[in-house]
């Protein structure tokens, strides 16, 4: 079976995937689905998490904690929504590699056919 | 948990003698949640919108889940069953959820019962004003029940949008889409809107 070969343009430049077996492109796929929503997941309890947060008294230090725990969450969400970008942006590309190679392949297949009826 | 709770609790015994500023069932009208006996400097100054036709979510805080049916879902791009949260730490400190993984839309959707929120959304509104929790904190109205949109910074980058809405002067929920940077923020608050919508139309024809 011919390389299946997948451009990866971010973050680093001219990298590439290389699949020699379409069901492993699948299989990644679905791990990458999975992946992603444990990233949603997550990033649900982030948000949620901001809106409950609580100072436990109403002194200066315990104002600080409410303070900076928010600003801990918010760092997480941002971390969160990138990382769901990223995994949403893989599977778009493997989704369509995948796609654009099965309709290469199947029109490859309809020539060769096609050509074998000619010839007899 | 917020020192000033009890000082709330009061407040609102307050409110309910004192009354709203209007009788007509079902639509959100200003009215002040802080109490002048109160001592604490937590209440929030600002006028809280309050619910005059309070909803009873005490089925679905069991079962979070039940409160979208799947052809609700379904036109929101979703086919597949939530994952509910009833029980986790998460759970326990921001309230009972569920939430829906898209597949035909590429989002997830995720409704908290906010029973942390003791003070219904005056809480939402004290958090804000001590913390300036949100960049974006936008009232607003769903179905005559007052509402507010919650959104940090990055949000509309990401497609995310939240919103809080309250149904009692003791419960809210809350509305997330977290739309994978593929919708933008604006989109991504209108499907919000739509989905907390349909939470109270649930709550209205099967509490």
């Amino acid at each position: 079976m011919p390389e299946l070969g997948i451009q990866n343009q971010e973050p680093g430049v001219g990298g590439r995937y290389m699949f020699t077996d379409l069901d492993e492109v699948d299989s990644i796929i679905l791990e990458l689905e999975a992946m992603k929503q444990e990233i949603d997941s997550d990033g649900f309890e982030l948000y949620a998490a901001v809106s409950a947060a609580r100072n436990p008294a109403e002194d200066g230090m315990s104002q600080g904690q409410v303070q900076a725990y928010r600003a801990s969450l918010e760092k997480a969400i941002q971390h969160n929504g990138m990382m769901a970008r990223y995994v949403t942006d893989q599977i778009d590309k493997l989704s369509a590699a995948l796609s654009d190679y099965t309709g290469t392949d199947t029109g490859a297949a309809a020539q060769v056919r096609a050509i074998g009826r000619v010839d007899r | 948990m917020r020192a000033h709770r009890a000082l709330t609790a009061v407040a609102a015994v307050a409110l309910a003698v004192t009354g709203c500023t209007t009788t007509e069932a079902g639509v959100a009208t200003p009215g002040t949640v802080a109490d002048s006996t109160s001592t604490s400097t937590s209440e929030p100054t600002s006028e809280v919108p309050r619910v005059n036709d309070p909803l009873d979510a005490s089925r679905y805080i069991v079962d979070p889940c039940a409160v979208l049916t799947q052809a609700q879902l379904a036109s929101y791009g979703v086919s597949r069953n939530g994952r509910p949260d009833t029980a986790s730490a998460s759970a326990e400190y921001s309230g009972p959820s569920c939430l829906w993984f898209g597949q035909e839309v590429d989002a997830a959707i995720g409704v908290v019962w906010q029973t942390t929120n003791e003070n219904g959304l005056s809480d939402t509104y004290g958090l804000q004003e001590d913390f300036a929790t949100w960049e974006h904190f936008e009232a607003t109205e769903v179905d005559n029940y007052p509402a507010v949109f919650t959104n940090l910074d990055g949000d509309a980058e990401f497609g995310n949008c939240g919103l809080v809405v309250g149904i009692s002067d003791t419960l809210t929920f809350y509305v997330l889409l977290q739309g994978h940077s593929k919708i933008d923020g604006e989109a991504s608050c209108n499907r919000v809107m739509q989905v907390a919508t349909a939470v109270i139309q649930k709550l209205k024809e099967n509490p």
